[in-house]
């Protein structure tokens, strides 16, 4: 099957960036309509879609924004997720550094739909290029009257603000986005309440991942029927996946869910592996790992729920023999270890057992070791405060349940 | 100082609620001063209404943010899974070996600073290094990093 390049489709042509390029490709359209419409029908067509959360909890992006409260006084808020931290993951960076108004149009749309007029773009600090192209986005935006006061002319008002990061993966979760938003340390909150009635400054907010996002302006000029005859029922669409690691053609790839399988996508794509395949990484780096004879699976997120594993955020990591596999399982869970917020001790104590010992796996001291991190499992398994530590436990029980012997 | 007191109270004017003005004035601190100095933690507090300490702790939180000053060219070389495959480590260990310091220090001549990082989001480009902040990858021999550290000296040479 080949590729559908929906979101994909004009990124990376020459002048895609600007405005202009983006007006002439039918920019703006889908907002300018949307900004006559009632918000409920805005709401209602993204309900009907199906779209899902790109950002990898899938969750129904137009029953995020139902749950907005209706006859609430209080103001609102848009917020863009591009913290992007999930090792393995550049979609986002693709859209926001090449195509930024996709996203913003994206933004405004929502933002008449639940009646906010301030929005953020929260872009982790590794990307100051994309924040540089945002903030001159936003403003050529502004000066032409798609965002800003009195927006083309309909009385509906949107401003929108990059925001930097600092370097916190877990910034990346939705809670803790807004206290980093808020000017604090980035630890999640306890949920409920949802951010959808208690986010930002303690009023509704409604945080969308870049991708979901940009999905929306598609779904609002060609209507939910047309989207939901690309993928499948549980998961329609297309979904941009990025892959990597040892691949002789690594980049970013868009597919109507369903149409290929993991397989077909790392050999007929991605150029195939380097040297031996010894296993791939589906869905981002806290995703589980999946083994040379599971990858006959189709790439939605329902198969790859089946399969054990998750489909993320679409990043695909192939992991040959250039590096042993206790190396990757170590890297791993040294990663979680740094990024855990320290907020709940599972999580924190927890990865960095883990870390510990899989370090003593790779250097050759193997006695004993497995039935201690299976200990450590049981310690944080449904005990950690946000999905970082759940994660943990999925991906080192994969290392461990997957490549025990070989370890 | 004036200057820099100033720009805090514009970020401050952009936000709904002062606080959120909290770590576009760090960043705004790193790019005038190199880092997060004690003056400039003192500085945000009172122009924020907060206390230094409040400062230094939600700076501590991000990696990212420098509480130290570093090269002129600052190399963050990830070693995440991407790049690890494709060979980070020996990548680091050039570093190591061509600037002749640890990890964190800058070279006698304030040109170059390095540090081990998780993933930069260059996964396309690996094993890819952030160069103040500029996707560079990848970097699979000895000799394009040593091409390219020269390069960087000549390019400070004739500034």
């Amino acid at each position: 099957m080949p590729e559908t390049r929906i979101i994909l489709e004009h990124v990376g042509e020459k002048g895609s960036e600007s405005l202009e390029f983006y007006l002439g490709h039918g920019g703006y359209e889908a907002a300018e309509k949307a900004l006559s419409m009632n918000p409920q029908d805005i709401i209602d067509a993204v309900k009907a879609s199906g779209l899902r959360g790109r950002g990898g909890a899938a969750f129904p992006t137009g029953l995020k924004w139902d749950f907005v409260p209706k006859d609430d006084p209080r103001p609102r808020f848009v917020v863009a997720n591009c913290d992007e931290g999930e090792p393995g993951t550049f979609k986002d960076r693709e859209i926001v550094e090449k195509y930024p108004h996709l996203l913003l149009e994206g933004m405004l749309i929502a933002a008449k739909a639940i009646g906010a007029n301030r929005g953020f773009v929260y872009v982790r600090a590794e990307y100051p290029k994309a924040q540089g192209i945002l903030r001159a986005a936003v403003a050529e935006a502004e000066r032409h009257g798609y965002l800003g006061e009195n927006i083309r002319g309909t009385g509906f008002s949107f401003r929108v603000q990059i925001y930097g990061g600092g370097g916190a993966y877990i910034c990346g979760e939705e809670t803790a986005l807004i206290e980093s938003l808020e000017g604090k340390r980035g630890h999640p909150r306890l949920r409920p309440p949802y951010p959808v009635s208690y986010g930002l400054y303690g009023m509704p907010t409604v945080v969308n991942n870049v991708e979901t996002l940009s999905n929306v302006p598609f779904i609002l000029s060609r209507g939910p029927d047309w989207y939901r005859s690309m993928g499948t029922k549980d998961s329609p669409g297309t979904k941009i996946f990025t892959v990597s690691g040892g691949v002789r053609k690594p980049g970013v790839y868009e597919f109507k869910f369903g149409d290929i399988t993991l397989r077909e996508l790392i050999e007929e794509y991605a150029g195939g592996v380097i040297g031996k395949l010894v296993g791939v990484i589906p869905g981002g780096l806290s995703t589980p790992i999946l083994r040379p004879e599971e990858l006959d699976v189709k790439l939605t997120c329902e198969d790859l729920h089946r399969a054990g594993s998750l489909l993320g955020s679409g990043a695909v990591i192939v992991v040959n023999d250039a590096v042993p596999i206790a190396a990757v399982a170590r890297r791993s869970l040294e990663f979680l270890a740094h990024e855990s917020c320290g907020k709940c001790t599972p999580c924190r104590e927890g990865s960095t057992w883990l870390a510990r010992l899989f370090r003593e796996i790779e250097l050759g001291k193997k006695n004993g070791r497995i039935e201690k991190i299976n200990h450590i499992l049981d310690g944080m398994r449904g005990k950690c405060f946000c999905p970082l530590g759940e994660g943990a436990v999925a991906v080192a029980g994969a290392f461990i349940n997957k490549y025990g012997e070989e370890l | 100082m004036n200057e820099f007191r100033e720009k805090i109270r514009a970020l401050k004017a952009e936000f709904p609620v002062a606080a959120s003005a909290l770590i576009p004035a760090i960043h705004e601190a790193e790019a005038r001063f190199g880092a997060l100095t004690p003056e400039a933690s003192a500085a945000i507090a009172e122009e924020l209404g907060t206390k230094p300490e409040h400062v230094e702790a939600v700076a501590s939180f991000y990696h990212l943010i420098k509480r130290e000053g570093v090269g002129r060219f600052h190399f963050l070389v990830c070693t995440n899974l991407s790049c690890m495959i494709c060979g980070a480590y020996d990548l680091f260990g050039w570093m190591r070996e061509l600037l002749g310091k640890e990890p964190g220090a800058v070279t006698d001549d304030g040109l170059f600073s390095y540090e081990e990082a998780e993933c930069i989001g260059a996964c396309d480009m690996a094993p890819a290094v952030l160069l103040n902040g500029e996707r560079v990858g990848p970097i699979n021999t000895r000799e394009k990093l040593s091409q390219l550290l020269e390069k960087l000296r000549k390019e400070a040479g004739n500034a």
